[in-house]
């Protein structure tokens, strides 16, 4: 048997890498390499960062492909990272010549998004913060010039038109809020509107409907992220019946946003899963972590915020309506016995 | 000296349940009148506390499983994976307020239970503070021994655990009020007859209440 080159062997624990993380024995049996060659091999390649370790035991070690280019790196294949270099390359060189300047990042996310949609190309959308996205990270800065020719390039190239024109004198709000109608994601609309209305200094009433609005479709079939949801709603609501409201307006939009950070974590692992990644591996080697974090943080807004609304609470009375003393009424008995 | 008053968590809840402008039942009446006169100092156990939190929550639970049944009839209330944590005495209050609600538009429902609920907890964080004084009996110092004890006679675990902190603080308190308004398990006979077993017969018993067997006092509404 011919003895492998170490640039061989580097070349091929990458190419084993590029689906998900494996163990050294895993790389080793894939690679046909002893424990001992791949273990150097991949201390080199993670002080290249081009590896990373993800799971470090006395028993076992688990490494990740590093590739920087997609969202916590997520794995794509090679066809699928050319494809999608072929649409950025060939959005921004429309934008170049059309418009004689480079598109924004949510230009150019929303673009590629479109195109993959409207011509019915395999390649992996996801639902995160901002709406859906490329799961290759658009960046209008970066040069992704390349060889790659798809099937249909005429047709594709025809598309990037139409949907570049279509962009045109949108901000990045109206290009979101029309992604959200145009895919019926009336969650992220209605997120987007109670922001917006939270940061222009919206009045109590137009801010009770759009809380109410955001939390009726919150979904409620994970309970932790709806538990989060209706704390935000119920501390938000409360504040409203004080006079200190304006005052903690930026407490409450940070809350907003790290809770809503925790929904779309959810939103992306089902958006990746409904294209065939496996949950399990997600939460292992990829999201699991960083949404602990996430939710570490969304908790604390959440506390600090219904800390301050303990503080800032005042003895006045507040009458209910005829419709809530309905209500009341029959819950009147209810002790929770 | 007016004596304290010890609550129990349904007296809390009643408490809060009330409004002028409701038809309030004949408990909630007593245990609104009882707080707004009673003169002195209140107290609350950690547990008790502990417990004011939970029910709160579920309360919101039963508000969330009639609007997820608005939004999907054919949702069953009680059975979302929160639901159920609603108990068979839950249930009734869901299945009243979806027979009221269920023609209406779901929107204006969530906002009305929304603000229902806002001024039910508005109350009860009021009540926690700014009437209560005294919180006493951290939950790791509550006495297992005499929590157990005290199952020996009432069933319900949540009642042991009160009393068993009543007891506790009675101990090293003036004589106070151990307000409850439980109609099965705290009842006025069974209060007796637990002092006079032989293992609490060194327990000093708080001066007990139990708002369900007390006469109703009629009051002015106060205006809104």
């Amino acid at each position: 048997m011919v003895k492998k080159t170490n640039e061989e062997i580097r070349r091929r624990i990458l190419s084993v890498l590029e689906h998900n993380p494996l163990s050294v024995r895993q790389i080793s049996e894939k690679v046909e390499s002893n424990w001992s060659t791949i273990n150097d091999a991949l201390e080199d390649l993670k002080e290249d960062l081009l590896v990373k370790e993800i799971v470090s035991t006395d028993k076992i070690k688990v490494y990740q492909k590093v590739t920087g280019d997609t969202y916590y790196n997520l794995p794509i294949t090679d066809e699928q990272r050319q494809f999608f270099r072929y649409l950025f390359y060939s959005v921004i060189q429309e934008y170049k010549l059309e418009k004689k300047r480079l598109p924004k990042k949510t230009e150019l996310a929303k673009a590629v998004v479109d195109i993959i949609h409207e011509e019915d190309i395999s390649l992996p959308t996801v639902w995160y913060l901002y709406g859906q996205i490329p799961l290759m990270i658009a960046d209008p800065s970066r040069d992704y010039s390349t060889s790659f020719v798809p099937e249909h390039a005429k047709k594709i190239s025809e598309s990037i038109r139409v949907i570049v024109k279509r962009q045109e004198n949108k901000n990045s709000h109206q290009l979101r809020s029309e992604q959200y109608n145009k895919y019926g994601n009336k969650l992220y609309d209605s997120k987007e509107r109670l922001i917006t209305s939270l940061v222009r200094g919206g009045n109590e009433k137009e801010i009770i409907k759009l809380l109410s609005e955001f939390y009726l479709l919150c979904p409620t079939d994970k309970p932790e992220v709806f538990e989060f949801a209706e704390r935000f709603n119920s501390v938000v609501g409360k504040f409203l019946y004080e006079d200190s409201f304006d005052k903690y307006r930026t407490q409450m939009i940070i809350s907003l946003e790290n809770v809503w950070k925790v929904i779309t974590t959810h939103s992306l692992i089902d958006s990746l899963t409904s294209q065939g990644y496996s949950r399990e591996e997600l939460m292992q080697f990829y999201l699991g972590s960083s949404l602990e974090n996430m939710k570490i943080v969304a908790d604390e807004c959440l506390s600090n915020l219904e800390s301050i609304y303990f503080s800032e609470l005042t003895e006045k009375d507040i009458s209910l309506t005829k419709e809530e003393a309905e209500v009341r009424g029959i819950m009147s008995s209810w002790t929770g016995e | 000296m007016e004596k304290k008053n010890f609550f129990d968590t349904s007296v809390v809840i009643s408490y809060a349940s009330y409004s002028p402008v409701a038809v309030n039942a004949e408990i909630v009446e007593k245990c609104y009148n009882y707080i707004q006169d009673a003169k002195g100092i209140f107290i609350l156990c950690y547990y008790v506390i502990s417990e004011i939190n939970n029910r709160v929550k579920k309360r919101r639970i039963i508000y969330d499983e009639v609007l997820r049944k608005m939004k999907y009839p054919a949702h069953l209330i009680g059975e979302s994976e929160k639901g159920r944590d609603l108990s068979n005495n839950d249930i009734p209050y869901a299945k009243k307020l979806y027979e009221s609600n269920k023609n209406n538009p779901i929107e204006d429902t969530s906002i009305k239970f929304n603000n229902e609920q806002l001024k039910f907890e508005r109350r009860i964080y009021n009540f926690l503070k700014n009437l209560v004084k005294e919180r006493l009996i951290p939950l790791n110092e509550m006495s297992d021994k005499l929590v157990n004890l005290l199952h020996e006679f009432i069933t319900e675990y949540a009642d042991c655990k009160v009393l068993a902190c009543a007891l506790q603080a009675q101990q090293s308190e003036e004589l106070f009020f151990f307000v409850t308004a439980d109609k099965k398990h705290l009842n006025p006979n069974m209060y007796e007859f637990l002092k006079e077993d032989d293992r609490l017969k060194d327990y000093l018993f708080p001066e007990f209440i139990n708002l369900m067997f007390t006469k109703s006092k009629k009051r002015c509404a106060t205006p809104p």
